[in-house]
């Protein structure tokens, strides 16, 4: 059957797609620093003039609603013989035709409101952009499986792409979300996989990892909500004295009734007081991580891995693992301690970079594993890479990282210096300035004249406790330049086979990148005054999702490695993505 | 059969000794007027500014940019000399190689940077050019692969940039063709 566009109707999709453009709305407003700083301030005038405030938040949360609902109302989309095409926008409208041969992966995704009434959310991924371009939010699984066997019909059935699809829709879409199977690791080879409840591992598939409550607990632990209860008080800065008050009120209470009177009580109270927050804090960061991560799995099924997690809005990631451009691990000091890894396995056109722009779209889904240990890391790297790349490792610990050129340490050092220096002598500047015309404007106050000799002498103070002060300030760069470039000299480092290259860097903790060569989009040699006076230059393997970097190793080497990287990509038959 | 000949890495093409194409010579004269316009505009704003603090009713304002005035004049000196006798430094640093299999770019005066884009992983070009590139006769190329920055290869001829764009797409056509191993 042949859709000419003109044919085929324009579509909204279900009203609870407001719930979607609500949240999207309430992200763009809150998304980016300065929008941000300008409704604190907003918040901080409400809470300052009081009666206002019930009105204030009615307008907002108005709107909110007003806005989402016309968004709704101008969101359309149809699906025709080889595309899709999805126009939306009040004021900026923006029209999207999306190719079905540049679709990349489709994902399903289940918010509790759409489990409820029996709706899914797809998300299309296309190369060549940070986010998933398109999104359909809140439709009828039917349009979603109608729109996966167009995308299916359109490509000749390839089977890899029409498992993905599948895979993500849960084969039928009535009930993608089965409940985590909690009676442990499957049997390979028992049941194929076509046996599998939809969105959880079948009996005959490889489970990678699955995450407890222990682990979840232990991720809380470090999650950013305690930094972020910290600094409440400070956010709501203009009602820092009733934090204050109340906070010395129940300090008080916590002394006398805990503790009695005395140095003895005070210390007491201060660590119940403490430790209260702290507690706070971290069941703050626990929750978070049970929302996020409830029932994470991954496991490997056909060509492609799985994930599922959460436990309320369920997300079901499905990545073709030969899309998979590199793999990124991270190892925060914390994570050390628990000799655990942060492992992301990008795909085309995605970053793991935050987006600044709030209207950019829905980030693209890819695969993460947020608490890896060194097990699952190997196994995730081996399958991924399959025969290439036997030698890269990912783990920073490896002995097998070559360290790159004690020049380094002077370049970052530099480096360190050239932006703390300049701006500590800038603010001195300012600083010693403001204070000598606040002496002057005394003096003339006053009404006593200044002799030109005087001014002259206080000019000259001015410079040379601006030169005192900076060359203090200057000393000071130094010596924290230097002990910071040498570690992360030390955190530094490169591997590489006949496949692939693997990149370490880090400060406290580490990361380290590994991609294959044949995944090569571009390669560059750069080299700055230092380099060049040293023989030495910064190779940058640059891959659809990013790119691995290995600075200060010998030029001859860098020029070696490019030529060879731009040989294998140039040579190789495999399919890239 | 799955076979894999092993390569003698000094066999590899090298990309260190290659001739390098130049821009074209009208290039630099249209990045001086483009950096003249932003003297100019720079120079106005200062103006304006310098004017508004002194014409004020306040008289420490109007001492203190008497104070700021050689500073800021010698500052605007420096600034719009190395803006103008930049390009002439620069530009003569620039260079691009097209290969039967690649492009390459490379520029930098202190920071010098070779970048090279394979055929085979470009997704689209783009040919562009602004009022002054018109003016001068030249035009600007883009190569995109996939995510990655691509090239942007500024100050070609219009004639040349067409050609090259040209030549490129039929190179990713080609290469497009070429069909690739399953895996």
């Amino acid at each position: 059957m042949s859709d000419s566009p003109a044919q085929v109707p324009w579509k909204r999709t279900s009203p609870f797609a407001i719930v979607h453009f609500v949240w999207t709305t309430a992200k763009g407003f809150a998304d980016g620093w300065g929008r941000l700083v300008t409704y604190f301030g907003i918040t901080a005038v409400l809470l300052r003039y009081r009666r206002y405030l019930a009105a204030g938040i009615a307008i907002g949360l108005l709107t909110l609603i007003v806005v989402a609902v016309l968004r709704w109302w101008f969101f359309r989309f149809r699906i025709v013989e080889d595309r899709i095409h999805i126009r939306e926008g009040v004021v900026r409208r923006t029209a999207l035709d999306i190719p079905f041969d540049r679709i990349q992966g489709i994902n399903v995704n289940r918010r509790l409101v759409e489990r409820v009434v029996g709706l899914v959310t797809v998300v299309i991924d296309t190369p060549g952009t940070l986010a998933a371009e398109g999104q359909l939010p809140s439709v009828d699984p039917e349009v979603a499986d109608r729109l996966l066997r167009r995308v299916e019909a359109h490509r000749g059935g390839g089977a890899e792409r029409v498992f993905e699809a599948r895979a993500a829709m849960g084969t039928g879409v009535e009930e993608p979300w089965g409940a985590p199977d909690e009676t442990g690791e499957a049997v390979p080879g028992e049941t194929s996989a076509s046996d599998a409840q939809p969105g959880q591992p079948g009996r005959g598939v490889q489970v990678l990892q699955r995450l407890a409550i222990p682990d979840l607990i232990r991720m809380g632990l470090i999650s950013p909500p305690v930094l972020l209860l910290a600094l409440l008080p400070v956010a709501y800065g203009v009602q820092l004295d009733d934090w204050v008050k109340a906070m010395l009120g129940f300090f008080e209470t916590a002394r006398t009734t805990v503790a009695g009177p005395g140095i003895f009580g005070t210390v007491v109270a201060a660590a119940v007081l403490g430790g209260g927050v702290l507690i706070l804090g971290l069941a703050a960061g626990i929750g978070r991580e049970i929302l996020r991560h409830y029932g994470f799995t991954v496991w490997r099924e056909g060509t492609a891995f799985r994930s599922r997690a959460g436990l309320f809005t369920r997300q079901h990631v499905v990545v073709q693992i030969r899309k998979i451009q590199q793999l990124r691990l991270n190892q925060s000091p914390v994570y050390r301690w628990f000799r655990r890894y942060r492992l992301s396995c990008p795909t085309i056109g995605m970053s793991l970079e935050e987006d600044d722009d709030g209207d950019s779209g829905p980030d693209a889904d890819g695969l993460e594993v947020p608490f890896a240990d060194a097990e699952v890391v190997e196994e995730l790297r081996s399958e991924v890479f399959s025969r290439e790349g036997r030698r890269l490792s990912l783990l920073p610990e490896a002995g097998t990282f070559t360290r790159v050129s004690r020049c380094y340490i002077r370049a970052r050092a530099l480096r360190v210096c050239f932006v703390t220096f300049p701006a500590g002598v800038g603010i001195l500047f300012v600083v010693l300035y403001a204070w000598l015309v606040m002496v002057e404007r005394d003096i003339r106050e006053s009404g006593a004249e200044m002799e030109l000799a005087e001014v002259a002498e206080r000019f000259s103070q001015f410079f040379y406790n601006w030169g005192t002060a900076s060359a203090v300030w200057g000393i000071a760069c130094i010596l924290l330049a230097i002990p910071i470039a040498w570690q992360r000299w030390r955190r530094r480092g490169y591997m590489y086979d006949e496949d692939g290259l693997s990149s370490r860097a880090g400060f406290l903790g580490y990361e380290v990148e590994a991609s294959l060569f044949r995944k090569a989009q571009e390669v560059t040699v750069k080299q700055s005054p230092l380099q060049r006076r040293h023989g030495l230059a910064t190779l940058d393997v640059g891959t659809a999702c990013g790119s691995v970097t290995v600075p200060y190793i010998e030029h001859d080497v860098a020029c070696r490695l490019r030529d060879y990287v731009l040989y294998r990509a140039e040579s190789s038959h495999r399919h890239w993505h | 059969m799955f076979i894999n000949p092993e390569v003698p890495l000094d066999s590899l093409p090298s990309a260190d000794d290659l001739d390098w194409q130049p821009l074209h010579p009208r290039f630099v004269r249209r990045l001086q007027v483009g950096a003249l316009v932003r003297v100019l505009v720079v120079g106005i704003i200062g103006s304006a500014a310098y004017f508004l603090m002194t014409s004020g009713d306040s008289a420490a304002m109007a001492r203190f940019a008497d104070r700021l005035l050689p500073f800021a004049l010698t500052a605007f000196g420096l600034f719009a000399a190395s803006v103008l006798l930049w390009p002439m430094i620069a530009v003569p640093r620039r260079g691009y190689v097209v290969r039967e299999k690649d492009i390459l770019h490379k520029s930098g005066v202190l920071w010098r940077s070779v970048k090279a884009v394979p055929f085979n992983r470009v997704q689209h070009t783009k040919l562009d050019s602004g009022l002054l590139d018109r003016r001068f006769g030249l035009a600007n190329l883009s190569v995109f692969p996939a995510g990655a920055g691509g090239h942007r290869i500024r100050g070609l001829g219009t004639d040349t940039a067409e050609q090259l764009r040209v030549y490129v797409s039929e190179r990713i056509e080609a290469e497009a063709l070429d069909p690739a191993d399953e895996d």
